[in-house]
């Protein structure tokens, strides 16, 4: 379809530009009621998809000229807002001739749908006084946008970008995690039978070791990726119980040793009897060998990445050391944020998703991780732990595999 | 030991064939499950290792049948898929396959935990 995106915040606009366009859709934009209806006096399009709260024109205005218009009365509209979220304001939108209501953010396939749903319906005439309440409802929001300091409206805007983003972010992990699997296995297969076709070499055996630590590289991804989806998305819930620490870590060293020596890196342990703690065993593990794999990564070659314990009141405190590479305080902000790191903090650039994996998982139990340079040589992570009770509680029950 | 692979992908059900059978099983290949219970009732395999995604059939509702059928209910089944998405852990437990993998299926591993999921299953049996 061919669609007039109107909205007076570019990133909006952008974001809705690229998924529609990516769809296969031809888009337009326009920043406000006004500059949408120039465009439409030349430009026939399919359908309007328009933010109400836009300076010069708004969207109820927008809706109500173009209901008045002989030429675009029909036009399909759908309104998207995050501003005018009241069942009232929804029913303003009816009143003004908008065809379907939508509050920001949306999903792409809801809005597609609201716009298929409105090219496919017989436009309802605006009833003959709704414009008056519009009026009304016009000097209100003048009134209220004057109020507001202009530093409130930024900072509102900059929520609504940044929830529009993290939607952006939920749909493009979702697309990692589950459309990436099938064609990479694909790949994997083909490349473990044309391996097992070959001789054995020193220059194969050597091949065969660069394919599987990518392997393992994407893998890795598509894990993080999937288990994001189930805990950010999905909202998935997991239950916790008394974990042992000590074993949780001898897995987590087990599972990071491979990458540990292949940038010729150590681990030590330096505590002893670290305790029973509150958590669910495989998470725990997975996001102890993702901290200490993100340890590795900032560490130089021939260093030992050393963890210790500390506890706190009723709070088990993991540290994990490495020495090597320190971090700026702005990579330090966004350390576990997921796809956020735009410099390059690792001499690979390959942080990846297992930091922000990691944090994600320890909220899970109430627990918490923090990164901090040590001193100039070195980052440590320190992971807070809920100590569990008592060693007793192991069999109550409240453990899953 | 005897193993069913029940994957309609050709280049998947080759590797699994390649590995299984260099690790000293006997393979047996179905690419649907109407293939699969000829395969069965021709040569009962001791393992069953099958893909969720089959042409003709739900991976979760083949293991179902297999597990209601007294002939074939104690044949071992391992679940695999490239969807842990769509077919949860615990949804393919629940069908009553005794294992369940997310795809790629490790080469160098896969021989070693079918033998061990089959003595562990014959043990508690």
């Amino acid at each position: 379809m061919k669609l007039l995106i109107v909205d007076d915040i570019e990133t909006n606009r952008k974001v809705l530009r690229v998924t529609f366009q990516a769809e296969g859709h031809t888009t337009l934009e326009a920043a406000d009621g006004l500059e949408a209806l120039q465009i439409l006096e030349r430009e026939p399009v399919d359908a309007v998809l328009s933010d109400i709260l836009m300076p010069r024109m708004d969207g109820y205005r927008l809706c109500h000229e173009i209901r008045s218009n002989d030429r675009l009365r029909d036009l399909p509209i759908v309104m998207y807002t995050s501003t005018y979220t009241s069942p009232a304001d929804e029913k303003l939108c009816v009143s003004v001739g908008a065809d379907r209501y939508l509050k920001k953010p949306a999903p792409f396939a809801a809005i597609l749908a609201a716009l298929e749903e409105a090219i496919a319906m017989p436009h309802a005439v605006p009833r003959p006084e709704a414009w008056h309440e519009v009026e009304v409802l016009k000097e209100y929001s003048d009134r209220l946008v004057g109020k507001l300091e202009h530093r409130n409206i930024a900072l509102a805007e900059a929520n609504e970008r940044l929830t529009i983003l993290d939607l952006a972010k939920s749909d493009f992990l979702r697309v990692i995690s589950h459309e990436l699997r099938t064609p990479l296995v694909g790949l994997f297969s083909v490349g473990d039978l044309i391996f097992s076709d070959m001789p054995a070499s020193d220059a194969n055996s050597s091949l065969q070791g660069i394919f599987r630590r990518s392997r393992q590289r994407l893998l890795a991804i598509l894990d993080d990726a999937l288990l994001l989806t189930e805990i950010d998305v999905d909202g998935r819930q997991f239950r916790c119980g008394p974990v042992g620490l000590p074993a949780a870590v001898v897995s987590a060293i087990k599972g990071a040793s491979e990458f540990a020596e292949s940038r010729q890196v150590t681990f030590a342990v330096s505590s002893a009897d670290l305790g029973v703690v509150v958590a669910e065993d495989d998470l725990l593990r997975r996001a102890l060998r993702s901290l200490l794999e993100t340890a590795v990564k900032f560490s130089s070659a021939h260093h030992t990445v050393d963890i210790a314990h500390e506890v706190v009141a009723d709070r088990t405190l993991l540290f994990i050391d490495s020495r090597g590479l320190t971090i700026s305080s702005t990579a330090a902000a966004k350390f576990f944020d997921v796809f956020s790191i735009a410099e390059t903090l690792t001499p690979g650039g390959d942080l990846g998703l297992g930091a922000a994996v990691a944090y994600r998982i320890l909220a899970l139990f109430g627990a918490a991780v923090t990164v901090a340079n040590r001193d100039s040589s070195g980052i440590r992570l320190t992971i807070s732990l809920k100590t569990a009770a008592a060693r007793a509680d192991d069999d109550n029950g409240l453990m899953q595999d | 030991m005897k193993i069913l692979v029940i994957e309609d992908h050709p280049t998947q059900l080759k590797l699994a064939h390649l590995v299984l059978s260099a690790a000293g099983h006997e393979v047996r290949e179905a690419a649907a499950s109407d293939q699969a219970f000829l395969a069965i009732r021709a040569d009962r395999p001791q393992l069953i290792l099958v893909d969720l995604v089959l042409p003709d059939v739900d991976g979760l509702a083949l293991i179902r049948r297999l597990k209601e059928t007294p002939e074939t209910r104690d044949i071992h089944v391992v679940a695999v898929t490239s969807h842990p998405e769509r077919y949860s852990k615990a949804a393919a437990l629940a069908a009553g396959c005794d294992a369940y993998f997310v795809k790629p299926i490790d080469t160098r591993q896969i021989s070693g935990q079918l033998t061990a999921i089959a003595n562990r299953s014959a043990a508690q049996g």
